[in-house]
């Protein structure tokens, strides 16, 4: 046997060992990920869709449905942990259910963790439907009355004496419904939610089941789509850039940090401030508009420490222990970082460091418990995962081309 | 008389039910509400049905030794023991036997079926998806070959589709590959989509008027 019909005759063993490891290690090593991800346009329509949902304006909610079992979970539950960051990071109401039954204990556990790190409370801004009998009758029935299909909550609370469904007795009043499934249970959304009730649809699925859906995007009968786990790197992403562009994403690796929250109060002279703005490139802008007439002005200091913490931030964290205290925003953002938000902000991104370029005038209260030491143990679930999905693929396509070369060139001899 | 019954209630239903999705009225939509209530109270018998199923099944192959037999006992058991657990743990002050867990104290049946859910459910559950992932490596490499212009066209496509979502970032393979999806995909899947929602029409008319009694089993 000549060195080409052993290329075509590769053990598939071998080929399982190559493919475990080519998933494994991208897995175990942080891999640094391209500064912007330019999310594929079914992604970024879903995106979108739910920014332009005004959560202030007419109260409309979300609708998921949690159609997937534990063999689709490493596919569809980095879209769902991010539709609801989402959709938590934008104050809006959020409903989960199922429709088979397996659904539900995964959008109770996604809720229960999402909501901790998003300071969400149960009840006030999302609601766990559970799990009924008969998706047909499901779907058509909640286009009547919600509280028709689900009286109840999954935790037997009547509906009516939760605050978050305040105004929301059907379709009517969301802005979205969207389904994970991991078979075709999307269908049953078109058909009987979309169509009948006009209601806006979207769906998750399997990458398997992408081709399949394209009649329904070209139609314009779902709004959206994210498909595979691909889809939910993108949106981590795109969330991360609209709402915490700032905050470098760490993968897997180092997902446990300490993050510590003091909280001071302090009068300083403007000198100290300027000269402290100017060492760490502050908009001095920012500053000046925060001073008040007296020149003093009371800070908030927002303090993590990380395990890597880098020469930079460790220098920043020493400067302000010693001098000073602000409260920190975002570049670009309209958001107060208050302990609060922080917490969420560490939680949720795993932060490694964050840029400090804006000072705004204090707002919380100094004599506000010391947190310290909070332990975090959350990472970007799609992010983490691209690396070794993209291995895969290739893995797939070296050993098809392998095959082909082998077969050919063997072939031609004879 | 056994299959008349049935077969006047499909026609009948089938045909009201039409015609409402038409109607706005009042009359109609309460009509509706109700036939959806029916729909999942019937619903829920068919779990009774799958689980008499499941059981008459497994209890078979043990009886008569046949193939396999020996993983039925471990598929009854766990069937057995998720439903005792899960019932017990949902039922209403059931807060006896708190295990302590993270400083909380949860009683010990919502414990167990968590922990049976997410230890063994989940893992084994993804763990037998994850392996498709190495058949289609293995089977790929030994099958797929550019034989002929379809096979050739083939290869192409799915190259382009998998390096469109490795490299949608750097290459324009991931506007190609979004373009191969929207376009010629989808022009194919509507036609396939179209030609199955005319033969499931068809297939409902034929049930609706009694046509078809396949689902009452058989024609006679």
């Amino acid at each position: 046997m000549n060195f080409w019909e052993k290329l075509g005759k590769i053990d598939r063993r071998i080929i399982y060992m190559v493919l475990a490891v080519a998933v494994i290690v991208p897995l175990i090593l942080t891999v640094k990920l391209p500064s912007k991800v330019r999310a594929m346009p079914r992604t970024k329509s879903v995106f979108d869709h739910i920014e332009s949902i005004d959560p202030n304006g007419q109260r409309k909610a979300i609708l998921l449905s949690v159609d997937f079992d534990p063999q689709t979970e490493p596919e569809l539950k980095p879209q769902l942990e991010a539709i609801i960051r989402h959709a938590f990071a934008r104050n809006i109401p959020l409903l989960v259910m199922a429709l088979p039954i397996q659904g539900t204990d995964i959008g109770l556990d996604v809720l229960t963790r999402l909501a901790e790190e998003h300071n969400k409370e149960y009840g006030i801004d999302y609601v766990l439907l559970g799990w009924k009998p008969s998706p047909v009758a499901v779907v058509l029935g909640m286009g009547n009355f919600i509280d028709q299909v689900f009286p109840t909550d999954y935790f037997d609370t009547p509906l009516s004496e939760l605050p978050v469904m305040e105004g929301i007795r059907n379709y009517d009043n969301l802005g979205l419904a969207m389904d994970f499934t991991g078979s075709s249970l999307y269908g049953y959304w078109v058909y009987y939610a979309h169509t009948p009730y006009d209601v806006p649809v979207a769906t998750g699925v399997t990458a398997v089941s992408v081709a399949d859906i394209y009649p329904f995007l070209g139609s314009k009968q779902f709004v959206g789509m994210l498909a595979g786990m691909k889809a939910g790197a993108e949106y981590e992403r795109l969330a991360k850039d609209r709402y915490y562009p700032n905050v470098v994403v760490k993968c897997l690796g180092k997902d446990s940090y300490n993050v510590t929250i003091e909280k001071q109060s302090y009068d300083a002279d403007s000198n100290d401030i300027v000269s402290l703005a100017r060492r760490f490139d502050l908009n001095l802008d920012e500053l000046y508009n925060t001073l008040d007439s007296q020149g003093k002005f009371e800070k908030t200091l927002v303090l993590l420490e990380f395990l890597d913490t880098t020469t930079y931030s460790r220098d920043l964290i020493v400067r302000l222990k010693e001098k000073q205290a602000y409260t920190i925003t975002l570049e670009g953002q309209k958001l107060t970082v208050n302990k609060d938000k922080m917490l969420a902000i560490a939680n949720f991104y795993g932060v490694s460091k964050l840029k400090v370029n804006k000072l705004l005038k204090k707002e919380d209260n100094p004599q506000d418990p010391k947190v310290t030491d909070v332990e975090r143990s959350i990472f970007l679930r799609g992010t983490q995962a691209l690396p070794a999905l993209s291995a895969s693929l290739l893995i797939i396509i070296l050993f098809v081309i392998l095959g082909n070369i082998s077969y050919f060139t063997t072939r031609r001899k004879k | 008389m056994k299959r008349r019954i049935p077969l006047t209630i499909t026609l009948v239903l089938g045909i009201v039910l039409m015609i409402q999705f038409f109607i706005p009225h009042q009359f109609s939509q309460d009509f509706k509400n109700t036939a959806l209530e029916w729909l999942r109270v019937i619903g829920s018998f068919a779990f009774i049905i799958g689980l008499a199923s499941f059981v008459t099944h497994h209890a078979t192959k043990i009886r008569h030794k046949k193939e396999g037999w020996a993983y039925s006992p471990i598929a009854l058991g766990a069937l057995v023991i998720m439903a005792v657990i899960g019932i017990i743990g949902r039922a209403p002050n059931m807060s006896w036997l708190p295990v302590t867990v993270h400083g909380q104290q949860i009683p010990v049946f919502t414990y167990l079926f968590a922990n049976f859910y997410n230890y063994m459910m989940v893992p084994l559950g993804a763990t037998m998806f994850s392996v498709l992932a190495f058949y289609i490596a293995s089977a790929a490499y030994r099958s797929f070959r550019a034989k002929s212009l379809v096979s050739i066209l083939l290869l192409i496509a799915a190259f382009i589709i998998m390096l469109s979502i490795i490299f949608y970032n750097v290459l324009p393979l991931g506007d190609l590959g979004e373009w191969l999806l929207s376009v010629p995909n989808m022009a194919a899947k509507r036609g396939i989509l179209l030609g199955a929602s005319l033969g499931g029409i068809a297939t409902s008319l034929k049930i609706i008027l009694g046509i078809e009694r396949g689902y009452i089993g058989g024609t006679k």
